[in-house]
This record gives structure tokens, C-alpha cells and sequence, in this order.
């Protein structure tokens, strides 16, 4: 990315090691810039130290070496509060983050936090609520609602507190295709409609194409950050790493394996649908095959 | 366990089920004491008007109550039992054999302590049927706020309180599942003798004890990320309010308590 910009987040040198692995960092050396309203996605397999990362930005875990800067607030012990204020989080387990007896307990959490007084807490739980469409949830209790809710419901207690920067940390993995679809389409109108700043850690490749931005951590190193289509045009690295290429990477291969040669690079699912569009009916001069979709 | 009454909310819109959960509490509380004020027929038959005046305005079937008495109706006739075999003697003796005596007294006795056990379980069983368990903690815990004066952390006390109830289902829903797995590969559950029961329980407590710390561990530091710093320094979402209602249960209470120790027997 050339294009300058102030930096809403800036990672610098970053490393940790887990007390119990002395041998093993966690994250080594990491360094990148987050621009605002950017949506960023970090990708690397299981243990490859996303989930760290998400958690050293957040300052919930206290990295050994390295600056982390947040709105031009660098992080340290002091400052720590204040850097939550700006980043709101949302886990991988719906069930284990999920603090309020009731949906709207849960959102007013944040709120409660912050000692904001009582009638603005209302206000603000029924907006958010309204916001993820589930008002008619308000009074019902965790246990009752499936996961998609209740992610849905941690989403509310984000949009309550409006952070500029929102991580979601794995949080659609534990969800089915329905659930994981209503999340990301409603993160994607906030991002839109309110210049949120997201990063999603994820190894859901096809949420990760949606991004603006992609880092690729291995092993706690940072090895790759480019663009969706410049990620996914090395295929078989991506493999190689241990991660899934988006469908339209795994079409093309099919493709090719059968003699058709796709054009070279990502395409994404749109422009894919063109291209078969226009070879096919470039081959369709024969009677047998209908010309218009 | 779903046949488990106690603990149980029954979700109908009464004007029991709308009085203030601390109100509702420190009547319970209170109703206990004038349970053992009472000692004789008259104030009895007041405070089973009372009772029965209660259940009555929940709208809640008193099948219920008779279900909530059913797990304890052991317990009840063995001490009603022991009541009447072994009082002292004290008025006419009905009858007598060895060390036995079935007198006045005795029957008296059983009698009272059998309307008491039943006064008590019905008003408690009230208490839970007409009352959400979350509104049960969040009275506890404005109720305990004196306590703060001899330094009780009573914030943190409703937090974990509160926690505890919000995951009372989920633990009892993984419990479940635990279970079933296990079953699956091979554990009987309940079968053999208490030695080999308390054995078959161990690859259920195992897990169900590991998962609860990785939930607590994901819990902090989600409550973490959202802000938490302490439990002093929050504001309070949820606000109960006294209410005309709540004060006139009051009244009618103070009624009874007049009526009851006017017809005490010193």
C-alpha cells in the first residue's frame, strides 16, 4: 500500500512468548500499519499466533518486546484502559463471552463499565439491539439462543459502545454458513456505514477475500501482506502454508486439470462467472447449445 | 432434573410477579419469623388465610406447590413422626407402650410443626415460582449493600453471583452432553455399586471442571476487553423500584402480625 495515510494502528517489532513454551514465540518480530476504515484480515492456521496478536493489540496480553500504538496512544500498562476504549472485540465462543443474564444485560456490560448514567445506557441498548434486529430478543436469556444470536448479541454490545477499531477474533468460526453469512454481512454494513475500522482474524478464506487487506502470519512471523487477489494468485504457497484458496482458485485448478485454461491470477466469483460466460458462449456456435442464460 | 420444582420461574404477569424482588425477599424472610410467632389454632388459621391469600393473587396453580412439598414429604413425616412418638408427656395420654408416648401434647406438636413445614415450603416455593432467578440476585444483592459498612465486596459478590446464574443452563446443558458422550464410549452412569457410581463420575466431573476454567479464562478477558476494571466503579443497568404495590403488601403483613400476636398465647 503506498498511499499515505495517518495510521490508526501501528504495530511495531511485536514479540511474545507463552510462559509455558520458553523455546517457541509466540509472535516474532511482527510489524504493520492498520489505516482507518480499513478491513483488515490476518490469516495463518491454527497456532500460526493470530489469535495473540489480536489479543497483544488489545493489551490482554502483556508482549515481551516491541510498540503497539492505537489512535496515537501507545500502549503500555497506563494507557491500557484507553486503548480498550477504542477497540471493541468479539471472541471465538459465543457461549464463554456472553457476561449478562439476560440480551440486554449483555449489551449494557460495556456500559455499565463506563459509568454511563442509566437513561443513556436505555437509549443506547435499544438503538443497538434495533441496529442487529434483535429487539425482540431483549429479555431472553443466553441459553435460549443459538450461537449466530448470541454473536449477534456480542455485536450489539460493540455497536453500544461504538469503538473505531473492531476485531473479530475467530468470530464466526464456531457459527453454521446461515449464521456465519448474517454476521459478516452486518459487520460489513457497520464497517460501511459508521468508517469502522475491522480486523478480522479468521482462516475463513472466502471472509478473508472480502477484506481490503490481508496478512499472512506463519509459525509467529508475518510473511506475506498484499491485497486479496495478490494473496490468492500464489495458490499453492497458500496450500503449502497450510491454508485453504478461495472457490474460485479451486474452480480454476479444476479447470485446468480438464484441459480449460482460466485466465492467470485471482479472479473473484463475479469475474469468474464473466469469463465462463464469454468462453462458453464464444464455443457456442453449434445448434445443441442455448446462447442466452 | 427438569422435574426439579425448586428454583423454577413460572413466567405469568401477576401482581405477586411484578412486586419488587427485594420486597418479595424480606417478606419471605420475614414471614418465616411470624411462622414461629404463631402458637395456636387461631393464629394458624390467619396466617393459612394469609397463605393461601398469596398464592391466590399469583394466579399460579396450586398443583405446584403441592409438587414443591412432594420432594420433601419424607422429611416432614419423619419429624411430625418423631414429634408425635416422642414428646415428653404433657397432658392426657392417648397411649403408652415402652419408652413411646402418644400424648396431647405430642399430637398437638406434630400438628404445628407439620402446618409449619408446609407454610414455609408453599411461601418459598411462592418465592421462586413468581420471581426470575436474575431478580433473586439482583435483590440479594441491593439488599446486601449495608453490608459494604463492614467491608463485604458486595459488588463483586452480585457479579459472580450473577455469572453463576447466567451459567447455571449452559453448565447443566454441557453436563448433558459430557454425559451422553461418555455413554457413547462406554461409561454406565448410576449402575453398580456407590463405589463403582462415584467411579463413572469421574470422566464426567474431569472435563466439566476443565471446561469451566477455559470459561472462565475466555470470560475474563472478554469482560476485560469490554472494560471491566472493578466491580465498584460501574453504573447499574438493571434498577429496582419500590412501588405502591410493594408498600401495601407491607400493610397487609403488619395486619397479620397484629392479628397473630393478639391471638398468641403468652
Amino acid at each position: 500500500m503506498t498511499q499515505r495515510m495517518e495510521n490508526i494502528i501501528e504495530v511495531h517489532n511485536l514479540a511474545y512468548r507463552y510462559p509455558d513454551a520458553e523455546q517457541h514465540a509466540a509472535l516474532d518480530g511482527v510489524s504493520f500499519d492498520v489505516h482507518p476504515g480499513e478491513w483488515l484480515a490476518i490469516v495463518g492456521h491454527n497456532g500460526s499466533g493470530k489469535s495473540t496478536l489480536a489479543k497483544a493489540l488489545d493489551g490482554l496480553l502483556p508482549f515481551t518486546q516491541g510498540t503497539v500504538t492505537v489512535g496515537s496512544i501507545v500502549l503500555t500498562p497506563e494507557t491500557v484502559w484507553q486503548v480498550r476504549a477504542q477497540i471493541g472485540m468479539i471472541f471465538q465462543n459465543p457461549d464463554n463471552q456472553f457476561v449478562g443474564a439476560t440480551v440486554e444485560d449483555d449489551v449494557a456490560f460495556g456500559l455499565e463499565n463506563r459509568q454511563l448514567p442509566r437513561d443513556e445506557m436505555r437509549t443506547r441498548v435499544a438503538a443497538a439491539l434495533e441496529r442487529v434486529g434483535m429487539t425482540k430478543f431483549a429479555n431472553r436469556a443466553p441459553s435460549s439462543l443459538s450461537g449466530g444470536q448470541k454473536q449477534r448479541v456480542a455485536l450489539a454490545g460493540i455497536v453500544a459502545m461504538a469503538p473505531k477499531i473492531l476485531i473479530l477474533d475467530e468470530a464466526t468460526s464456531m457459527l453454521d454458513p446461515q449464521g456465519r453469512q448474517a454476521m459478516l454481512a452486518l459487520v460489513r454494513e457497520l464497517h460501511r456505514e459508521q468508517h469502522l475500522t475491522v480486523i478480522s482474524i479468521t482462516h475463513d478464506i472466502d471472509e478473508a477475500a472480502n477484506a481490503n487487506r490481508i496478512l499472512v502470519i506463519d509459525d509467529g512471523h508475518l510473511i506475506e501482506e498484499d491485497v486479496p487477489a495478490a494473496i490468492f494468485a500464489q495458490g499453492e504457497r497458500l496450500m503449502d502454508m497450510g491454508l485453504d484458496v478461495p472457490f474460485t482458485a479451486k474452480l480454476a485448478a479444476a479447470l485446468q486439470q480438464r484441459g480449460i485454461t482460466p485466465p492467470t491470477g485471482y479472479q473473484t466469483t463475479q469475474e469468474m462467472e464473466e469469463w465462463l460466460w464469454q468462453s462458453l458462449s464464444n464455443t457456442s456456435a453449434t445448434p445443441t447449445k442455448p446462447t442466452h442464460p | 432434573m427438569s422435574k426439579f420444582l425448586f428454583g423454577r420461574y413460572l413466567p405469568l404477569d401477576s401482581i405477586v410477579h411484578r412486586l419488587d424482588p427485594r420486597n418479595k425477599l424480606m417478606l419471605s424472610f420475614c414471614y418465616i419469623i411470624l411462622v414461629f410467632l404463631a402458637n395456636n389454632w387461631l393464629s394458624y388459621l390467619i396466617l393459612i388465610a394469609l397463605t393461601l391469600g398469596a398464592i391466590r393473587a399469583s394466579t399460579i396453580r396450586l398443583g405446584f406447590f403441592l409438587r414443591g412439598i412432594r420432594p420433601l414429604i419424607w422429611l416432614i413425616l419423619f419429624t411430625v413422626a418423631l414429634q408425635l412418638l416422642f414428646s415428653p408427656a404433657g397432658g392426657h395420654v392417648y397411649w403408652h407402650w415402652a419408652f413411646i408416648n402418644i400424648t396431647q401434647f405430642g399430637v398437638i406438636n406434630a400438628g404445628y410443626i407439620f402446618i409449619r413445614f408446609l407454610l414455609i415450603i408453599m411461601m418459598s416455593t411462592l418465592l421462586t415460582l413468581s420471581t426470575q432467578p436474575l431478580d433473586i440476585a439482583t435483590g440479594l444483592a441491593s439488599l446486601m449493600k449495608p453490608l459494604r459498612w463492614v467491608k463485604v465486596p458486595v459488588d463483586t459478590l452480585a457479579m459472580m453471583l450473577s455469572i453463576a446464574l447466567r451459567f447455571v443452563p449452559t453448565l447443566m446443558d454441557e453436563a448433558q452432553k459430557i454425559m451422553n458422550a461418555q455413554r457413547a464410549r462406554g461409561v454406565d452412569f448410576g449402575e453398580g455399586g456407590l463405589f463403582k457410581q462415584a467411579k463413572a463420575l469421574l470422566p464426567l466431573m474431569v472435563p466439566l471442571f476443565m471446561s469451566a476454567f477455559n470459561r472462565a479464562e475466555d470470560l475474563s478477558i472478554a469482560m476485560e476487553a469490554r472494560g471491566y476494571q472493578d466491580s465498584e466503579h460501574r453504573s447499574q443497568y438493571r434498577i429496582l423500584t419500590w412501588q405502591r404495590r410493594d408498600t401495601v403488601t407491607w400493610v397487609i403483613f403488619a395486619l397479620g402480625l397484629a392479628l397473630i400476636l393478639i391471638c398468641r398465647r403468652w
